[in-house]
């Protein structure tokens, strides 16, 4: 211990200089941290709809009741794996959905028992056709579907007047048609097409043929595909078509003359969501008078309410030609048209690649 | 501490200049830089914090004056009253005046707009064309009925009717004498408006974002940044992660409320310094340690080599000294301490290895003596027998002289020839006289004898035949040619020292002789070996300080020799 001696004689010096150093490193440290701008959000809304309907929705949603609401964009795929994997209806940050928002109708049937019923005040104002029977969804918008088409390259003559105007061989390679695969409002439209095809030969093969074995991966492309004269025609929706024929474009729509599909999309609280309440005042308010009169006069969105009449100009759903499937022969028939289309286009590609 | 002590001594010195050169570099270099941050960031949070807080203010202001000019506007109750009556061309004209009166303020902040109660536009200070009416049952005209004073309302830039240059609306509901609604008062701002507001508050680095209550953003003054830059500040200023992994200064998110409104004010800073100059900053400070840290491995070698090896060769050279190697020498052309110490350990080396060679001499020498004498004791007794054969033949034949002769040469033969080299002075004496018996026969009794010797000294011990060679001197040179001689041997003792003198009456010597015998260090003289050897062997047995004197006066020559009065003989 002879040198632990001596050492113990330099402590104070030790210690002194240890000292300083603390104190210089500490004063690096950086200020307590302050309160953040974090505020728990009261509902989280999963939101299928696109960004121009929802967004509005919700704002107002939040200017009238002062709620903070958190929106977790997303798409129907996304949802139905996770229905399907069961990993549950949470966020990618853990924060568990209270309600979905803008999914098809038929996939809030299919999947209902992760609903829970709830019946809204305004359900006596909904048209029966978009009525749940037993209240697990409360439908929010409809939106047939339509057959747009360029007037500067459609005369008069050729204007198309249902599905089967799609396989007229003048317009082979001109028809905007999105991969059914992708897009729900196209596994629709084939679905609805196909079953009211009374025509000779199979309708998807002579789709697919006249289509020359391509497709489109969006709805915006498939507009502005029509738009600018890429194609002459193609399938979308009444409200983008509508859109933009009142914004002065050179298009026009027909509705499927055999009858179409008016792809309506709902709302649904998630089973065991942590905010009951809120979640039951924001589908009360989607389904309100106001928030369906600004679907319509703003959102180019057809409302499910009777007493909000469409825009003038355009005809009631009532007056509609509207296919007579009911929404489990339509979620069927999707599954099967999509097999079917799958195999067309994989039996083209085999003989194409030999 | 113990393992300090495993390492070498120039390890030890290396390993103490690398420390005290590297570590006050290390940390000072880390020290500044950390320090340089901090207070950056320090600095870039207060500035920070004091612009929000103008901001916050001036919002505040502006609400205030907004309120204001509603309330100045609306006092009277015409506006309320023109909404009814829509005939009135003059109430109308008085109307304009009043609000751009009104406005006066807040002209570059809003634009003043008033709707009907159907949300039908009726009158604007507003330049640009806009929309005619405004839903009533949805949105800012919704939000501002059965609120009193304004209500704020940030455009929603989804609904394609709004104008996308208008930012936030306010509406003030204006109510006539029986409080019933006539028409809306809306204030539009617009992104030029807020642009005004924030002028001046912000440098080019940073960004402003105004949330509205629900924290959707209203403005962002980086009008280039679309929904993606803005939500990616939003979530930096909600979560509080204001940092980049890693030290350093770096971009700040700062927020505040507006406190009348909830209005969020989000300020993003960017760093002064970019996180390459910070990089750039480590570098230098890891180059400047690396050059130091080269420096100092160099400079520490060199002076622990310059130290070590002096000490590491002298190590080593002790290791052969002490081994017997005696002709190591180490070859230094230093100057300092260690170059001395290095040539005394040479001298001494060479001191050493010369009185080592001096003892081996010394004892061949030795050995060669010895060896000579055993040589000379072969025949003695052969000459003892001889010459007591003579003796008595000399007796038989009646030759005394011959008897006496061989009888005091037997005598002085095995005197000389004695191995003892001390006797006491009688026997020396008794010597002598046999001497003196053989020259008197030699030289017929030219000569007298005698001595004065007191009793007490006579058991002192001398060197053997020392007094021989002096009286052989004194009768074959002092009394050369004397008829009658006369040699004394007179001994005398005072303070332990014996004195010997022989005394002759004969005819001295030269000078050159007495200084010869006077000198300290007499040299080998030939033809006086006999006085050399004494002076030698009473130096060599006794020291310096004894020996002999030699004394010339008119009476005669005295020898005298000094030697310590001695009962026995202690060593040789």
């Amino acid at each position: 211990m002879r040198l632990s001696n001596s050492t113990r004689k330099r402590w104070p010096s030790v210690c002194a200089l240890s000292l300083i150093c603390c104190i210089l490193l500490s004063s690096c440290r950086s200020e307590a941290g302050e309160q953040t701008m974090y505020s728990p959000a009261d509902l989280v809304v999963y939101s299928v709809q696109e960004k121009g309907i929802c967004e509005p929705i919700i704002k107002e949603f939040e200017e009238r009741t002062g709620l903070n609401v958190k929106v977790e964009p997303g798409s129907l795929e996304e949802l139905l794996k996770k229905l399907e994997d069961g990993s549950g209806l949470y966020g990618d940050d853990g924060e568990a959905w209270d309600v979905v928002f803008g999914v098809g109708i038929e996939t809030l049937e299919e999947k209902k028992e992760y609903w829970q019923a709830y019946e809204s005040p305004e359900v006596p104002s909904i048209a029966g056709a978009f009525r749940c029977g037993d209240y697990t969804w409360t439908s929010f918008s409809a939106c047939p579907l339509v057959i747009m088409y360029n007037t500067n390259v459609v005369t008069y003559r050729e204007v198309p007047s249902g599905w089967t105007s799609l396989l007229e061989p003048r317009w082979k390679g001109r028809v905007a048609f999105m991969d059914p695969g992708m897009s729900d409002i196209y596994s629709s439209a084939l679905a609805t097409a196909v079953y009211k095809y009374r025509g000779e030969g199979d309708y998807m093969k002579q789709l697919a043929d006249n289509l020359e074995y391509g497709s489109l991966t969006s709805l915006s492309e498939v507009n502005s595909g029509i738009l600018d004269g890429r194609y002459s025609l193609g399938v979308t929706l009444e409200g983008a078509a509508q859109a933009l024929r009142s914004g002065g474009a050179d298009v026009d729509y027909i509705y499927p003359k055999e009858g179409t599909t008016v792809l309506p999309d709902g709302t649904a609280i998630v089973n065991g969501c942590p905010n009951l309440e809120e979640a039951r005042c924001f589908l009360d308010f989607t389904v309100s008078e106001d928030a369906q009169r600004i679907l319509v006069s703003d959102l180019n969105r057809r409302s499910v309410r009777m007493d909000v009449p469409p825009l003038p100009g355009l005809s009631p759903v009532n007056k509609l030609p509207i296919t007579d499937m009911d929404l489990k022969r339509l979620s069927q028939e999707k599954q099967e048209i999509l097999k079917q289309w799958n195999r067309i286009l994989f039996l083209y590609k085999r003989s194409a690649g030999e | 501490m113990k393992w300090y002590g495993r390492f070498s001594f120039k390890t030890r010195v290396f390993l103490g200049c690398l420390l005290v050169a590297l570590v006050p570099l290390t940390f000072s270099s880390v020290v500044v830089t950390r320090l340089f941050t901090a207070s950056i960031n320090r600095q870039l949070a207060i500035e920070g914090n004091r612009q929000l807080e103008e901001v916050s203010a001036k919002l505040t202001q502006l609400f205030e004056n907004c309120e204001k000019a509603c309330e100045t506007f609306t006092a009277d109750g015409t506006a309320a009253r023109v909404m009814i009556d829509k005939d009135a061309i003059e109430m109308q004209k008085d109307l304009y005046l009043s609000l751009y009166q009104a406005v006066q303020e807040i002209y570059s902040s809003a634009q003043f707009s008033i709707y009907d109660s159907g949300g039908k536009l009726r009158f604007t200070t507003d330049t640009a064309s806009k929309n005619s009416s405004l839903p009533i049952r949805w949105g800012l005209l919704k939000k501002a009925q059965g609120v009193s004073g304004i209500t704020y309302y940030r455009t929603d830039p989804y609904l394609p009717g709004a104008d996308k240059n208008i930012l936030m609306q306010g509406a003030y509901s204006l109510e006539n004498s029986h409080g019933a609604r006539t028409g809306y008062v809306v204030l539009d701002f617009s992104r030029e408006n807020f642009d005004n507001l924030l002028n001046g508050f912000y440098s080019s680095g940073d960004t402003f974002l105004i949330l509205d209550s629900h924290q959707r953003p209203i403005y962002c003054s980086s009008p280039e940044y679309g929904e993606k830059e803005i939500n990616d500040i939003i979530s930096h200023g909600v979560s509080g992660h204001e940092r980049e992994k890693g030290r350093g200064v770096y971009t700040r998110y700062l927020w505040t409320r507006e406190p009348s409104q909830g209005i969020y004010v989000i300020l993003r800073r960017s760093a002064p310094i970019s996180a390459e100059a910070i990089r750039t900053m480590g570098t230098v400070s890891i180059l400047l340690s690396a050059l130091g840290l080269v420096l100092c491995l160099m400079i520490s070698g060199a002076l622990s080599r310059g130290i070590a090896q002096p000490v590491s060769q002298l190590d080593k050279a002790m290791a052969k000294v002490k081994k017997g190697d005696l002709s190591i020498r180490i070859h230094t052309n230093r100057q300092d301490e260690l170059g001395r110490l290095t040539e005394s350990f040479n001298q001494m080396t060479g001191d050493l290895q010369k009185y080592l060679e001096d003892t081996v001499q010394k004892q061949k020498d030795l050995n060669k003596t010895t060896i000579k004498l055993y040589q000379t004791q072969l025949n003695p007794h052969f000459l003892y027998n001889t010459l007591d054969t003579i003796k008595w033949n000399a007796r038989i034949n009646q030759i005394p002289e011959i008897a006496i002769l061989a009888e005091n040469l037997a005598v002085i033969l095995r005197r000389s020839i004695s191995s003892r080299p001390f006797i006491t002075l009688r026997e020396e004496l008794e010597t002598i006289e046999s001497y003196i018996q053989i020259q008197k026969i030699r030289f017929t009794g030219r000569f007298l004898y005698e001595t004065e010797i007191p009793d007490q000294l006579e058991d002192c011990m001398v060197p053997r035949m020392f007094l021989q060679p002096l009286v052989e001197n004194a009768i074959i040179h002092g009394l050369d040619g004397c008829e009658n001689g006369y040699i004394c041997i007179f001994a005398d003792q005072k303070d332990g020292v014996l004195s010997i003198s022989i005394t002759d009456d004969g005819c001295g010597m030269d000078k050159e002789m007495v200084d010869w015998i006077n000198s300290d260090n007499p040299l080998k003289r030939d033809g006086h070996l006999g006085l050399y050897n004494v002076i030698r062997i009473l130096k060599i047995y006794y020291g310096q300080e004894y020996g002999i004197r030699a004394e010339v006066t008119k009476e005669g020559t005295t020898i005298a020799l000094r030697l310590p009065v001695q009962r026995e003989v202690t060593d040789v």
